[in-house]
């Protein structure tokens, strides 16, 4: 065995970490070769000064230092962090049954409410906010409307007055700030009249009546007219074997849902007074461009649809101009006219 | 190292059901040996305190994940490790930082001629005269030094194995490293110590 294979285990030879052949052939060497045996007796003595090296003490109250840094970080509330997460076996579980049970509740109500849905997509739109401000006084207005229907039904003999009301509340649907005291005097004048007619029905008085409701009308906050600033608009026929008023009451709710309305048109129209020559009978709608495809869907449920030619063209028109109108930032919305017309087999347009 | 026995078991086990104070009697067992490792690791008594205050906050903030899978005090000896190599990087990085902006008397009189940066290298010499050199005080001090002459590395293999007393086998798993290399490198480690010790030895070898 030569000094480099016996040199390495000089360590473990001091150690007492070789096994017997190993260290036989270790004090072997030793005993022969000098230079082997000055390193092990050096490395000897370091070990053994390295083992007498006293130990340090830590300086006095180190345990106590310790123990009230540690005391202290006990008594700090755990950070938002960790107490959202530990313990886990107890907060995991708890947390993921929450996140699942808020997923499931948002995804049904968001379902089970169109007007969400829409909303949703129209959040952007600046037509949306001010449709939904209307369809929401519409609403309102339609209580207060069905609540004098209702009264109507109670008295039929003063049907003639009541459609009068009818017709001031109609007009009133479209200035759309009004506050609820206001409905709510609104509502009690018309009872007061309905009740005074009963008494005294005569035309004197129903004309009176009259005025006094628009009075009222006028008072409720006059605002601008409706949102509509189009004169564009869409035509379709609709073959249907029900009354026009029917179908306007089955499309009504369609319509506050996607935040559209029914309107009079001007009286000094030309097609008002077309109106009045032809036996069609006639829907004015107001309908904000983006549900027109949805209203069409809804329209064909109840009869035949079909759409004018000659309209077709002045709808691009009216597209492109509520584009251009987007960026003014005016809302636009699309005048739709439906025309109802029996289901006997006729030539459209 | 000596381990605790049943009594710092009973006490992990305490602290880790939650009795804070049971930590105590964990603190008092290995505060003298694991001060004493980061003294000689480190060089300065306050450096040494810091560490080993935070080795122990460290242990109580992780007692629960030991499992019992080793010795308490390979897992403990495991953390004051970590701690101890960290923090002599930060010395030697805030030691450089300083260096690059002074003269140290080191890069003067070019004692590092070994190319040991290391902080604690550029200590100064306090070589006494020659006629008291031998004495045991005296060896101490320059056993101390020259360990922290050592790379780290070699410096906690001889701290473990010959101060701590550590068999090869649990000094392994404290430095997470084959028990093939701990009795290469402690070898290795000792003969530098030896080297750099050497005016010391060869007079005592020799008397």
């Amino acid at each position: 065995m030569n000094c480099n294979a016996i040199e390495p285990l000089l360590s473990q030879y001091i150690d007492g970490n070789l096994k017997d052949a190993q260290k036989k052939l270790v004090e072997a060497h030793l005993r022969t070769c000098a230079h082997c045996k000055a390193e092990m007796d050096m490395l000897a003595l370091l070990v053994k000064d390295l083992k007498e090296l006293p130990s340090r003490t830590p300086p006095a109250g180190f345990s106590q230092r310790v123990m009230s840094r540690i005391r202290l970080e006990e008594m700090k509330p755990a950070s938002p962090w960790k107490r959202f997460f530990l313990p886990f076996h107890i907060k995991v579980p708890i947390q993921a049954i929450a996140l699942v049970l808020v997923t499931f509740l948002a995804t049904y109500l968001y379902r089970s409410n169109p007007v969400i849905q829409e909303d949703m997509t129209q959040l952007s739109s600046p037509e949306s906010r001010i449709f939904r401000e209307d369809s929401k006084v519409l609403k309102k207005n339609n209580a207060s409307q069905n609540a004098l229907r209702m009264e109507k039904d109670e008295a039929p003999s003063e049907t003639m007055a009541l459609q009068n009301t009818d017709k001031t509340l109609e007009k009133k649907r479209k200035s759309p700030e009004t506050s609820f005291k206001q409905k709510e005097m609104l509502f009690v004048e018309a009872e007061k009249n309905r009740e005074d007619l009963s008494q005294e029905p005569s035309l004197q008085r129903r004309s009176a009546l009259s005025e006094k409701m628009m009075v009222i009308e006028e008072a409720i906050a006059p605002r601008k007219k409706d949102t509509l600033s189009t004169e564009e608009e869409a035509v379709f026929f609709l073959d249907a074997s029900a009354e026009r008023g029917i179908i306007r009451k089955k499309l009504e709710p369609l319509l506050q849902n996607m935040g559209g309305k029914y309107f009079k048109p001007g009286k000094t129209s030309s097609e008002s007074k077309q109106e009045e020559a032809s036996s069609e009978q006639i829907l004015w709608i107001h309908l904000p461009p983006s549900h027109l495809d949805r209203f069409k869907t809804a329209l064909a449920s109840l009869g035949e649809v079909s759409e004018s030619r000659e309209k077709a063209e002045a709808l691009q028109k009216q597209k492109k101009q509520i584009r251009t109108q987007l960026k003014k930032d005016l809302p636009p919305s699309l005048r739709i006219k439906v025309i109802i017309r029996s289901p006997s087999p006729k030539n459209h347009r | 190292m000596k381990e605790g026995g049943k009594e710092i078991e009973e006490s992990v086990r305490r602290v880790q059901k939650g009795d804070t104070e049971a930590f105590e009697q964990i603190i008092l067992y290995y505060e003298k040996p694991i001060f004493g490792l980061m003294c000689r690791v480190l060089g300065n008594d306050t450096d040494a305190e810091d560490t080993a205050q935070e080795v122990f906050i460290a242990a109580f903030r992780s007692i629960r994940k030991f499992r019992g899978e080793s010795r308490f005090s390979t897992w403990l000896y495991r953390i004051a490790v970590n701690h101890a190599l960290n923090r002599r990087k930060r010395i030697s990085i805030e030691e450089k930082r300083q260096a690059s902006a002074y003269f140290t008397p080191a890069s003067i009189d070019g004692k590092d001629q070994e190319g040991d940066n290391d902080v604690l290298s550029r200590l100064p010499d306090t070589r006494p005269n020659p006629e008291t050199r031998a004495s045991q005080k005296e060896t101490r001090e320059q056993i101390e030094k020259g360990l922290r002459h050592l790379k780290a590395d070699d410096a906690l293999l001889i701290l473990l194995h010959d101060l701590q007393e550590f068999p090869y086998g649990e000094v392994a798993q404290v430095l997470d490293i084959p028990l093939g290399t701990v009795k290469s490198r402690l070898h290795r480690a000792r003969k530098a110590l030896r080297k750099r010790l050497a005016p010391y030895f060869t007079e005592k070898v020799t008397r």
